[in-house]
């Protein structure tokens, strides 16, 4: 056996558009839903990982969890580019000996308290008719918001116009396919008791009526905007051997902070951003393994065209033809009706459902699961998941 | 009104706006052209220096903004633009209204819109078509 880290509880809050409660609560509540799963207790965590945006800290877990003293925490980058690296953390403390149970989370009131793209911070109050923009980033910085760039979704449509001009895609086809990606979510979702619109399945008719939003997108095309938290355990092989559930090994994980993919204006690369491929190929390389041993895969659908440019990176199908593979998929992917139905917790409610498929377990169950990829945003980072250690 | 806040670093650059010049960062070991945040050439110099752009630019790409979270501030519909400048570095600009008659790759030139709002005057970029080439 070669991998060294196996996922062996997996554990989420309801899903709501306002809690009620705050982030703390709803991050303990999965924490402690993830560990009855797996049936560990608090008592055996020794490690936790967490976003750096995360408000709760893992000293204030220790405290509201009473966990034994911690021999390992960290913290990942921000938000949609790093859950899958956010995983690689754990398997890098467990691997190297520093820790044996790890707990990852993402809790997140992100409609009932912190809408992104939403006037949050000091420099951007809604109530001010005028407002200062300051900073590098890439949206609401200095150099872009006095300009109006003030959501995500402005962004992910300049990529999806370039996308449109550098491959020759028109608007009907571009169109075809963001509703490709939505209606094929939003019927996953329906099957997914937890999914937010699992009683709102999307018609190709209703997607044409959502409201265009930045053009070509439309609110559809969109992520929810809700409450909730997911939580993911992580062990050592030999915890996992008592563990309650068919533990998921980690295979591998890829990271590549790739220039241009925060600071679209910064850098002169060609939009939307792409990792290298030779990133992910090595890894496949490394474990013997290749594209085409994929079963499943939990794709980073801020937006419902960041589906088709990942297909490409990840290697699926070539350079602008990921309008044409969202129309009739080879692999499933987002099975639990990911961001755009079931809940956005960046990705992180990804994760979990590959879990669940590669334990056969889904609600939408792909046939013969054994190997799934998990990628973040952009591909900046990825997870190789499988239910045996299939690696060379 | 979304008025920009500039650094320490970027201040020349909003300075030199208000008197209707566009200043990028310029490299003068290498050649080489940055955007005015950037202030580490690829070829390892910090000693950048301040230099006229010509102001001529293509569109990389745009999208209209039919939608905003900031309702009291922007007004809807706008065209949201990403242009690359002739010297290369890239900026974000916009225009009012709805503008499907651009396509990537069009040349455009900067222009400059002077703003007041309160005690705040400041001046963005404004880029519009031109049929003069952008070499």
């Amino acid at each position: 056996m070669r991998a060294r880290t196996a996922i062996v509880g997996i554990g989420q809050t309801a899903f709501s558009w306002s809690s009620g409660r705050s982030e703390t609560a709803l991050a303990v509540e999965a924490i402690r839903n993830a560990l009855d799963e797996a049936g560990l207790t608090v008592a055996d965590v020794d490690g936790v990982v967490r976003f750096s945006e995360e408000s709760t800290s893992a000293s204030e877990l220790v405290d509201l969890m009473r966990m034994q003293p911690l021999s390992f925490s960290a913290d990942e980058g921000t938000g949609g580019a790093f859950g899958p690296a956010l995983l690689g953390l754990a398997d890098l403390a467990i691997s190297s000996g520093r820790a044996r149970v790890v707990v990852a989370f993402r809790a997140f009131n992100g409609r009932s308290m912190r809408r992104l793209g939403r006037p949050s911070s000091a420099t951007l109050a809604a109530e001010d008719t005028v407002i200062k923009a300051g900073g590098p980033s890439p949206i609401g910085g200095e150099f872009s918001g006095p300009y109006g760039l003030l959501a995500p979704a402005q962004v992910f449509a300049l990529w999806t116009r370039a996308y449109m001009e550098r491959f020759g895609i028109g608007e009907a086809q571009m169109q075809q396919a963001l509703e490709a990606v939505v209606v094929t979510e939003r019927r996953y979702a329906c099957n997914n008791p937890a999914a937010l619109l699992r009683e709102k399945a999307m018609t190709a008719t209703e997607y044409a009526l959502s409201p265009m939003i930045a053009d070509p997108l439309r609110r559809a095309d969109m992520c929810l905007e809700c409450d909730g938290a997911c939580a993911i355990v992580l062990a050592a092989p030999e915890v996992a051997a008592d563990c309650r559930q068919r533990p998921v090994y980690l295979l591998g994980t890829t990271q590549a902070i790739i220039p241009g993919y925060q600071q679209l204006f910064l850098m002169e690369e060609t939009l939307p951003p792409r990792v290298p491929q030779a990133v992910l190929g090595s890894q496949f390389r490394q474990l013997g393994l290749s594209i085409t041993d994929l079963d499943v895969l939990g794709l980073y659908d801020a937006a419902s065209c960041c589906v088709i440019f990942d297909v490409e990176s990840i290697g699926i199908c070539e350079p602008g033809q990921g309008v044409a593979w969202v129309l009739d998929p080879t692999i499933p992917y987002n099975t639990s009706g990911g961001m755009l139905g079931e809940t956005y917790l960046q990705g992180m409610n990804q994760s979990i459902e590959v879990v669940r498929q590669l334990r056969g377990t889904s609600a939408n169950q792909a046939q013969d699961a054994k190997v799934g990829l998990v990628a973040s945003s952009g591909v900046i980072s990825t997870t190789l998941l499988a239910n045996e250690d299939v690696s060379a | 009104m979304i008025v920009p806040e500039p650094s320490p670093e970027t201040a020349p650059f909003w300075a030199a706006a208000a008197n209707h010049r566009l200043l990028l960062h310029y490299c003068p070991s290498c050649g080489t052209w940055l955007h005015p945040q950037i202030a580490l050439c690829p070829c390892g110099s910090q000693s950048l220096e301040w230099k006229e752009a010509s102001g001529h630019a293509s569109l990389v790409s745009y999208t209209v903004v039919r939608r905003t979270p900031f309702p009291e501030q922007v007004a809807v519909p706008y065209t949201l633009l990403l242009v690359r400048l002739r010297e290369g570095p890239q900026l974000i600009s916009a225009v009012a209204g709805v503008h499907y008659e651009w396509r990537c790759g069009m040349p455009l030139v900067a222009e400059f819109d002077d703003l007041t709002a309160g005690e705040n005057r400041w001046t963005l970029l404004r880029f519009v078509g031109t049929s003069i080439g952008t070499g």
